[in-house]
């Protein structure tokens, strides 16, 4: 059974409250649904019906290369690059929330954005095994000049504030999101 | 009707120790396979264990804690000091400012990479 699948069942089926306390509705139960309509086609697909979800992406763009990306006409490959793509959406929003938590309890965007860069680094670095640390921080250490990822000093630099900081983290690619079905674009209007 | 703490007590506890029982059966029917080979008091000591690291790790709601069960079964019962894992830590922090669910979702994530745990025991 995919512990995605568990995780849910688990979420509806048990109460947000402690053991042996009363049973109550708080906390998240409810299916997670990052599903949203896009205006127009994203500009690095084209309608096609071989695609999962009817789009392809155009030759030569960034999510046409497979591998690494996969074949968007395999129903089976799509639906694990899904599974990846709910998670990182899955991500984002608990991210939202908890940056307006911080917001809430009169934190200031520069500690906020500090302590965000740190959660994200330490989210990406997960995602690895003890045996490729090692070749993860020397690319990071490479790249950023820190072996845990990309400093907030680097990030200001890069987007100019705070807050643009916070926000950074929080986009989503519209094309990825359409080629896993989590988008849709929405009817040309006649 | 005045009802005094220690019957209260009373009255609490086959609630509280329905939790174990609910959620070894929620396992048993999520896992089938594993819950026969283990049976069923490896099974219930595998939950009160978890039960106790998960409230080590600030994991405090039945949701939680079944969610926490999951990850252990597919990461190893001692994940939570598992050399191996030590990307996690981060995560299993229960001074986090990371609320408990946003945390399980990682460690949900880091689970979903490993092979099924029907499939590693079959190995």
């Amino acid at each position: 059974m995919p512990i995605d699948d568990s995780a849910d069942k688990a979420r509806k089926g048990f109460s947000g409250t402690p053991p042996g306390d009363p049973v109550c509705g708080c906390g998240s139960a409810a299916d997670f649904d990052p599903s949203y309509v896009t205006p127009s086609v994203p500009k690095d697909l084209v309608a096609d019906e071989r695609g999962v979800y009817g789009y392809m992406p155009r030759p030569g763009t960034q999510f046409a290369a497979s591998p690494p990306w996969p074949d968007w006409s395999d129903p089976a490959q799509v639906a694990a690059a899904r599974t990846v793509r709910l998670d990182y959406h899955k991500g984002l929003a608990d991210e939202k929330a908890w940056v307006d938590g911080m917001r809430e309890q009169g934190a200031s965007d520069e500690a906020i954005a500090r302590e965000l860069v740190d959660i994200r680094n330490k989210t990406r670095l997960s995602k690895y095994t003890q045996e490729q640390l090692p070749m993860i921080h020397e690319r990071n250490e490479r790249e950023y000049g820190n072996k845990f990822g990309p400093s907030y000093e680097s990030l200001l630099d890069k987007y100019g504030s705070a807050d643009e900081v916070i926000r950074a983290g929080t986009r989503s690619n519209a094309g990825m999101d359409v080629l896993t079905g989590i988008a849709t674009v929405a009817p040309a209007k006649l | 009707m005045h009802i005094s703490s220690e019957q209260a007590q009373a009255l609490k506890q086959p609630i509280i120790d329905a939790f174990p029982a609910r959620a070894a059966r929620f396992l048993r029917a999520e896992y089938p396979a594993l819950a026969r080979q283990v049976g069923p008091q490896a099974l219930d000591a595998f939950v009160a264990h978890g039960m106790q690291r998960a409230a080590l790790h600030g994991f405090a709601s039945e949701r939680d804690i079944v969610q926490y069960l999951l990850v252990m079964l597919h990461l190893g019962p001692r994940f939570d000091e598992d050399a191996d894992l030590v990307a996690l830590q981060p995560f299993l922090d229960p001074r986090s400012t990371m609320p408990p669910q946003w945390r399980l979702n990682v460690l949900i994530g880091a689970a979903r990479r490993r092979p099924e745990p029907e499939a590693r025991r079959a190995h």
